[in-house]
């Protein structure tokens, strides 16, 4: 690791854990229904938009209201999604002519922004219409995140109340999400990556003569080429703060009109984590004890920080393969070493590795770097981050609310095994809230580990993976890995747009989502019904270094039981391989 | 056809998401 790189890191923590707290308070404010400083401007739009949709804000819901409208809502959006891209062609906005998506395809991008997973098997400028991407997809990068911000405040509700039957009111809090914290963020943020370079324009692509002239296959002379541009800024902002990870073009943050400059990649890849690491000072604030917050926030960012360290040294190892080649990988004066292959230089290793890290700790998955071509165990770190259930910061919302699961099991096995009442901020961790955890927790593994298998063992599924031995099993492994957290990153190894990984992935992707905020809102009722219970000599105290180390503990357990075995037979028996000098 | 097709997996996977909130509510209250 170069001192360079170490002083990058160093920066990039200390804002983003400076911004955590304003920001977490700000998010509170919001939620609670407190007055904030936007609320001149955006409460008559507020109530524009209740009386719009016929909501009284003021009516609150129980649990399965709560989930009820949360899901109705949700498979709304999945169907106006597929509809704009079945008939894109005959809509207006499409300068390049972009015929109809096809039926699979368009299940599959549906599926995947519904559950702000993302997945992309398509190349966004040969596509999707200027139409399609912005009243479709980032039309869906805002609701989608916002939804699951939603559920994660009905959680927080359901600890912070007691006797009580309603957890809030999913429209409001939907509402509330996009108007003064994702619209605001994001409109900010779209005219500080307008102002590095990326692009926002309606006018159609652009064709420019080549600065050498070359020729195609055939042999015939080719003199210009045409360049993608569009509305991109706009998506790319929401995209990033809002943990959705589709880029406006094919390479995502690795196109230079999508992230041109250092600041502009700096600036990114703070909006990966920022939302997700300041919800838990929100998540303190809300619960009436922010040392609760703080102390969620510590275990994930020293479960960070040690995967980030293994990924940036590895990379800066370089790969055997290219020493082999004769390529020098060691970082001088004149270059910044290391494995650099599929790696952008003006990012390097510091950079490239801080982004996969970051974007598969949350369920981002946009991506500045090919993770395909880090070396096994580098890329190891990002498959094992969406493996640990997007926890660590994870996506807006859905990150707190599944760590909160791993801390309701943390607290149930802590108090079995020594013999304490197992409580939570001062309610009674119970045989239902054990069982919706354990759901929560066991879904997403089970999704992973049935559709790799079943994909590993039919034709459709493996013709798939661009690569033989244990480097195309870490394809296919990573890609249901990704899609069954609602990741959306890609290995970039795998050609999934057939109809097997469209089908099969999109219903992953439905199951990832919806069938872990549902069980997580039985928790928040279930909770929110019970009485508070105060602390006593039997209570384990869940502010503390030891607690905050048990949850590590928990989290990580889990992660390399369900796991350890499938990563075996792919990036580890690779590694292994490579140091052999036999590579795939 | 294959439009049909996946508008009504959507539809099925909405009902059984319905179901499913049904069932554990019915569980909390047992």
């Amino acid at each position: 690791m170069t001192t360079n790189g170490i002083l990058q890191l160093l920066l990039y923590f200390i804002v983003l854990l400076a911004l955590a707290k304003p920001l977490g308070a700000y998010m509170a404010r919001v939620y609670t229904g407190e007055r904030t400083p936007l609320a001149r401007v955006l409460r008559p739009v507020e109530r524009w938009v209740y009386r719009m949709i016929g909501v009284d804000p003021s009516a609150e819901m129980p649990w399965h209201a709560y989930a009820g409208a949360f899901m109705v809502f949700s498979i709304a959006g999945l169907f106006m999604t597929y509809a704009f891209q079945r008939l894109q062609a005959i809509l207006p906005l499409n300068p390049a002519g972009l015929g109809a998506v096809s039926p699979d395809l368009s299940f599959n991008t549906a599926a995947s922004f519904a559950t702000n997973t993302n997945w992309q098997s398509y190349g966004g400028e040969s596509t999707m219409s200027y139409l399609t991407q912005m009243a479709a997809l980032a039309k869906e990068n805002f609701i989608s995140a916002a939804a699951g911000m939603a559920v994660l405040v009905a959680f927080i509700r359901g600890l912070a109340r007691h006797t009580a039957k309603t957890i809030g009111n999913f429209w409001v809090d939907l509402t509330r999400t996009v108007l003064y914290i994702l619209i605001p963020l994001s409109f900010v943020f779209a005219l500080v990556l307008v102002s590095q370079g990326v692009v926002q324009t309606f006018r159609g692509y652009q064709t420019v003569p080549l600065v050498q002239a070359t020729k195609d296959g055939d042999g015939k002379p080719v003199t210009e080429q045409v360049i993608a541009v569009g509305p991109a800024a706009s998506q790319i902002a929401i995209k990033q703060l809002g943990t959705n990870g589709g880029g406006f073009f094919n390479v995502n943050s690795a196109h230079p009109f999508e992230n041109p400059t250092p600041w502009s990649n700096f600036l990114e890849v703070l909006a990966i984590l920022v939302i997700s690491a300041a919800l838990c000072y929100t998540f303190g604030v809300m619960v009436g004890d922010t040392r609760q917050g703080w102390a969620i926030l510590a275990a994930m960012t020293v479960v960070f920080i040690g995967a980030l360290a293994v990924a940036v040294i590895q990379e800066q190892r370089g790969s055997p393969a290219l020493t082999a080649a004769g390529a020098d990988q060691t970082a001088s004066a004149t270059q910044a070493g290391g494995n650099m292959e599929g790696k952008d230089v003006r990012f390097g290793i510091t950079n490239s590795a801080l982004w996969a890290t970051a974007t598969t700790a949350a369920s981002n998955g946009s991506v500045n770097s090919m993770h395909d071509s880090f070396t096994p165990l580098g890329g190891l770190i990002p498959l094992w981050m969406i493996q640990l259930g997007e926890v660590i910061y994870g996506g807006v919302g859905s990150g707190l609310y599944g760590m909160l699961a791993f801390v309701i099991v943390a607290v149930f096995v802590a108090g079995l095994m020594v013999g304490r009442t197992p409580e939570y901020l001062g309610k009674k961790i119970e045989a239902y809230e054990m069982k919706m955890a354990s759901l929560m927790i066991l879904i997403p593994v089970a999704l992973v580990l049935v559709c790799t298998a079943l994909a590993v063992a039919t034709t459709a599924g493996r013709a798939g993976a661009f690569n033989a031995g244990p480097h195309g099993f870490s394809e296919i492994l990573y890609g249901f890995s990704s899609m069954s957290n609602n990741n959306g990153s890609a290995f970039a190894g795998l050609g999934a747009n057939t109809p097997f990984y469209n089908i099969v992935g999109g219903i992953a992707m439905l199951f990832a989502r919806f069938w872990l905020a549902i069980p997580a809102l039985a928790i928040a009722g279930s909770l929110a019904a019970k009485k508070r219970i105060p602390a006593g000599a039997g209570t384990l105290p869940t502010h503390t270094p030891l607690f905050i180390f048990w949850l590590i503990g928990v989290v990580l357990v889990v992660g390399a039981l369900s796991f350890i075995p499938a990563l075996a037979l792919g990036p580890i028996v690779e590694h292994l391989l490579l140091a052999r000098g036999i590579g795939f | 056809m294959y439009d049909l097709g996946l508008i009504i997996l959507s539809v099925v996977f909405l009902l059984a998401s319905l179901w499913l909130i049904s069932g554990f509510e019915q569980l909390r209250g047992s």
